[in-house]
């Protein structure tokens, strides 16, 4: 049923279904069939206000509530079941509009109770017959304990749009298995759910949880404000991974949409931020790796992992420069070449790079391709190190404490105590005293294992 | 009479892509983005869809036919309609190797792997049931291994008397082989996400029925798991997650878990942990990567009939102490 509805073609299912043994499968066609306004089951519906199961004798409810039975909803206040009940207070509030005291009592009562059956079923009446007298319920329900209420809620909020919704919804980005949901409901919204959309990713003061959800919530807006909202944000200094999610919403909306105009200023912007930073990543991973790994005693498993991470970083930087390129030069080549260099196998990646060679943009050419040797054995051999010119692990792990990426800091932190690197003394100090605490605390622990002494 | 030719139509896609396993907890949305880069493939007898010489880079729903695999160190297995060929294989980035020739004429849905990662990244639902797919096939093999078999075993490592700060925490995640590969960032940001477990030898963990909303990463210390029907398993360090499989796939746990020794060790919460990797994609294809590569392992394993020694033959007895 579900994959006849995504192909719109709800009509084939046969209303005979809603006699099917699950209760399950009815609860659904009624769904699908009630969403399509088909009118064939009608005579069908009648039977199952009187089924066992209070799902379906709700359900069979709000068939009647869109076909405004008053009698029937009546009816239907006496049900055992408080999803019944529920459902038909719905069907009744939404005809009396505001100002029945009573209605209001009994609403108010299922919004602030303790059944989460209750307040689904009133979610679900209340997303068959959106009606702006629910505009304040809905905000409440949407922080109920339960997910099926909360799920429920929000497609309601879809139903019935209001801008009092959009506080609540962006927050639900946070929630994983709601996020879909989620985005189809601000999409329902329009363009004031754009909008609240863009200032969120450009408030630092939100959340994390939920800034880094928001790009992919504006690409499902599939238009040019989304993606000008989108390319704005590239040219702002932002952490790494939601600089990452704003360019890969960027690709996918360029996906869908190929012929998306981009505003190739910001995106040149970014990608000599790209370059640059895909740059100074190999210079520092250089600087920790070869010789002068024997001049501090060996690898120690912090200094292993900073390792991996410069290389990840560069991996990341490099990663970017492709999308980048792609997005102002769109051609599938440029993304093949990258995946080609990512590949595990050798003679792939000679060719990744025979093919980068060609399609990267002139401008970008002789800086990137220094970059991607070193980080991939490609064939082509990477430029000698010329040992003088490298910074000492003092000066990297400097640069590092001073930077802007907490994991680097961290372990930068935490490589300076295994190295007594007293010299660093002032910029442990700085990020014990101000970096969020897990970085504050391994920077304290760092500065309690240098030596005596300034250094 | 010449054969009428097969055609696969984009509903008649989706549900073959739907019957299976992996695929058929997705919702509708999903599949059909799945569905979208599925081309029909006919074949004929002795064609070859998968040479040995070559990586695989698509995986074959079998619409109609029979086709022979072939893999290095395996018996030639066959298989029929509705079978996948290549999907663990890919999940687990070793499609070298296999070969899948036609034993007759039918027809096959081709799914271009780099296409399917794509679909991932942009639908996290399809990544996450191919986790859960996984996860379960790897929780199957693991509750029929034998009585003593050691999971894992890492050097000892003595963790520090005080609560571990986020590099070492980032370090032991690092351990664990789901994760050895995986961004630090991403790990940085897990790291903060779990809550650090300290407990005495003999302490329970979890008791076989509970509820499994989440799992341990090791850092110091050995967990022995009791099945229901009294094997023991054991495991020391952290290259591997204990109760991971149950947590993932959302079932109750189904061992007793105590702390053989003092126990240091990393909870991970299911919440924050799927979040991580719907945030971190590379995170994300190397976890499934390492969870499909142990699942073949297991499989390899039993396959080979021998039981007896389990995973870590030359594994030491467990400490004497405990329960």
């Amino acid at each position: 049923m579900d994959l006849l509805a995504e192909q719109s073609r709800v009509g084939l299912i046969p209303a005979l279904i809603l006699f099917h043994p699950s209760a399950e499968v009815v609860l659904r066609a009624l769904e699908l069939f009630s969403s399509a306004r088909r009118e064939d089951y009608d005579a069908i519906v009648p039977r199952l206000r009187s089924h066992p199961d209070p799902r379906i004798r709700a359900a069979a409810l709000r068939a009647a509530a869109a076909a405004d039975e008053p009698g029937k909803l009546l009816d239907a206040m006496g049900d055992p079941s408080p999803i019944v009940r529920a459902t038909a207070l719905v069907g009744l509030a939404a005809r009396a509009g505001a100002g029945d005291g009573e209605l209001e009592r009994q609403f108010r009562d299922v919004v602030e109770g303790s059944s989460a059956e209750a307040q689904l079923a009133l979610a679900q009446a209340i997303r068959a017959r959106p009606a702006p007298v629910f505009e304040g319920a809905l905000p409440g329900l949407a922080r109920s304990p339960h997910l099926e209420v909360r799920r429920e809620t929000v497609r309601a909020m879809s139903a019935l749009t209001s801008e009092t919704f959009l506080a609540p919804l962006v927050a639900l980005l946070a929630e994983q298995t709601l996020r879909a949901d989620v985005r189809r409901a601000l999409v329902a919204h329009g363009q004031p759910a754009l909008r609240s959309l863009a200032r969120t990713l450009a408030d630092e003061s939100q959340p994390q949880s939920v800034r880094r959800h928001v790009p992919k919530a504006i690409a499902a807006f599939r238009s040019e404000a989304a993606a000008s909202e989108l390319t704005e944000a590239l040219a702002r200094r932002q952490d790494g991974l939601l600089r990452f999610s704003v360019l890969s919403a960027l690709g996918s909306l360029r996906r869908d949409r190929p012929g998306l105009a981009l505003d190739p200023v910001p995106l040149g912007r970014a990608l000599e931020g790209a370059l640059a930073d895909s740059e100074a990543l190999m210079r520092a991973r250089r600087a920790l790796g070869g010789a002068r790994r024997a001049e501090v005693g060996g690898e120690t498993p912090a200094r292993e992992a900073l390792a991996a991470l410069l290389r990840h970083k560069q991996q990341h930087a490099v990663e970017r420069c492709f999308r980048l390129l792609n997005l102002l030069h769109p051609s599938e080549d440029i993304l093949r070449a990258y995946r080609a260099l990512e590949s595990e196998a050798g003679d792939v990646r000679s060719r990744g790079r025979e093919l980068a060679e060609h399609v990267i943009a002139p401008e970008a050419r002789p800086r990137l391709l220094p970059v991607i040797d070193d980080l991939y054995e490609t064939g082509s051999a990477p430029e000698p190190d010329e040992p003088e010119k490298l910074p000492d692990d003092g000066e990297v792990l400097r640069d590092l404490l001073e930077g802007s990426s907490d994991s680097l800091a961290a372990l930068a932190a935490y490589h300076a105590g295994e190295l007594g690197l007293t010299r660093l003394r002032p910029q442990l100090t700085r990020l014990r005293d101000a970096a969020p605490p897990p970085v504050a605390e391994v920077a304290a622990q760092a500065l309690d294992a240098l030596p005596a002494g300034t250094g | 009479m010449a054969t009428p030719v097969l055609f696969v139509g984009p509903l008649e896609r989706v549900l073959h892509v739907k019957t299976h396993p992996a695929l058929a907890g997705l919702g509708s949305r999903e599949l059909a983005a799945v569905a979208q880069h599925a081309r029909e493939r006919h074949f004929t007898r002795g064609a070859v869809l998968l040479s040995r010489d070559e990586r695989a880079e698509a995986f074959f729903l079998l619409v109609k036919g029979r086709v022979e695999l072939r893999s290095p160190g395996n018996a030639p297995s066959v298989v029929s309609a509705g079978s996948a060929i290549a999907f663990l294989e890919l999940l687990a980035r070793s499609g070298a190797g296999l070969e899948a020739r036609a034993l007759g004429s039918g027809l096959a849905l081709e799914l271009d792997w780099q296409a399917q990662l794509d679909v991932c990244e942009e639908h996290f639902p399809v990544l996450l049931e191919y986790v859960r797919y996984v996860a379960a096939g790897g929780l199957r093999e693991l509750e029929r291994l034998p009585d003593g078999t050691w999971l894992a075993r890492h050097e000892p490592v003595v963790a520090p008397g005080r609560p571990l700060n986020l590099v070492e925490r980032i370090l032991t995640l690092r351990q664990a082989k789901a994760f050895s590969t995986g961004s630090i960032d991403a790990l940085a940001e897990l790291a903060r996400a779990c809550s650090e477990l300290r407990c005495s030898a003999g302490e329970p963990l979890w008791r076989c029925g509970d509820p499994s909303s989440f799992f341990l990463l090791v850092a110091a210390g050995t967990v022995t798991c009791t099945t229901a029907d009294g094997r023991r398993l054991h495991q020391q360090g952290s290259a591997l997650a204990v109760g991971l499989n149950e947590a993932v796939i959302g079932e109750p746990r189904w061992n007793d878990a105590v702390a053989r020794s003092e126990l240091v060790a990393l909870r991970i919460d299911l919440g924050g942990f799927l979040d991580a990797l719907e945030e971190h994609f590379d995170l994300a294809v190397d976890f499934l990567s390492v969870m499909a590569r142990r699942l073949m392992e297991l499989r390899d394993r039993a396959a080979s009939g021998d039981p007896a020694t389990g995973l870590s033959p030359a594994a030491p007895r467990p400490p004497a102490s405990g329960p």
